[in-house]
């Protein structure tokens, strides 16, 4: 078993050399990351609830996330997402730690390529709120007709 | 000297131009300008596509107008706009520019630019963002000093998903990325300027935070 903390070390420091690069900009620059690993599963859907929920199933099964729910606002267009037990995590807690604002969330960059791919709608995390309490993120996108 | 800093001072991102054709010799005055930008190890970057064409223009004003659009929507979510707009309080007013925002219109007028000079960067150096940076403001300052006006438009490669549309739309090969699109035309606005920090408040003596003493 590899050290998982080899990873995480990886990870947010690749992180936080991007966001001293590009500052808030880097969120722009992360918006792909992920997608190879989703791709490698087939996500079935025609609206964006089953494609949520597919992908949804497919992170829980695999062990990258424990669980994750989601509401709408009455827009339909905003979407918040609470993100539990997440293999990013312990990167984002330690990101925020270094006063590195979290600006990338793989899981929910899955969850955006797949409508888009599948569906066509435009999408964009909007801010992500890491809560290491509680083991959770919240992670507010746009899903909307273009 | 002071010539220079009038045109540095004078320059406005131009958004909407005449319908007037810009001839090839002050294009290549521009990207002469921007030829002569400093370059760390002289490794000289820049790469520039001239284009023309209309049906490139509006594929390039469609990647800009849906990157805008989310990122705007997404700022709409968060209350940034509302930040951004505090000042305002004209609500008709801030309705007009909260809605051409969130649908990417602010982005649009690509296509209507006579030409756009897109920047692309050679990867294989190692200063690439600030060498093009300077090669681009060479390039503005060129183009404002011969009456034409330009806008930087970072909305079709701000976004990597974007910006992988853009370099395969316009053929980039791999090795290199687009950097920005400059779009360029005579002015059909005058825009006046925006604000900016005052001096005083920007500069600091020898160390950040140190103001200079009295």
């Amino acid at each position: 078993m590899i050290d998982q903390t080899y990873f995480q070390d990886t990870f947010s420091a690749l992180a936080k050399s991007l966001f001293y690069e590009r500052g808030r900009g880097a969120c722009f620059r992360a918006t792909m990351v992920g997608r190879d690993y989703i791709d490698r599963h087939e996500i079935q859907g025609g609206t964006s609830e089953t494609v949520i929920e597919n992908c949804i199933d497919v992170l829980v099964k695999n062990n990258l996330i424990e669980r994750a729910v989601y509401k709408k606002d009455q827009t339909e267009d905003f979407f918040t997402f609470e993100v539990k037990g997440c293999a990013h995590l312990p990167v984002e807690a330690r990101l925020k730690e270094e006063g590195v604002p979290a600006f990338v969330c793989p899981p929910i960059n899955m969850i955006l390529y797949k409508i888009r791919q599948r569906i066509g709608l435009a999408v964009e995390i909007a801010d992500i709120t890491v809560d290491q309490t509680e083991g959770r993120c919240i992670v507010r996108v746009v899903i909307f007709t273009q | 000297m002071d010539d220079l800093l009038e045109l540095m001072k004078t320059r406005r991102s131009i958004r909407r131009y005449q319908d007037r054709d810009v001839p090839d010799e002050l294009l290549e005055k521009i990207m002469e300008a921007g030829r002569w930008a400093p370059s760390g190890d002289n490794g000289q970057p820049w790469r520039f596509i001239v284009v023309r064409d209309f049906e490139t223009k509006k594929a390039l004003s469609r990647i800009a107008t849906e990157g805008s659009g989310r990122r705007f929507s997404a700022e709409y979510f968060t209350g940034r706009l509302d930040e951004r707009f505090e000042g305002l309080k004209d609500e008709k007013k801030k309705a007009r520019a909260y809605q051409k925002l969130r649908s990417g219109a602010v982005s649009s007028f690509l296509v209507n630019a006579p030409v756009i000079i897109v920047v692309c960067a050679y990867l294989d150096v190692w200063d690439f963002p600030y060498d093009v940076a300077m090669a681009t403001q060479n390039m503005q300052l060129m183009a404002h000093a011969l009456g034409l006006g330009t806008c930087v438009v970072v909305a079709p490669v701000c976004d990597i998903i974007d910006e992988v549309e853009t370099a395969e739309l316009l053929k980039v090969p791999h090795g290199y990325k687009v950097a920005l699109p400059l779009a360029v035309g005579y002015p059909a606005e005058s825009p006046g300027p925006r604000p900016r920090w005052a001096l005083e408040d920007i500069m600091y003596d020898e160390e950040f935070g140190k103001r200079r003493a009295e």
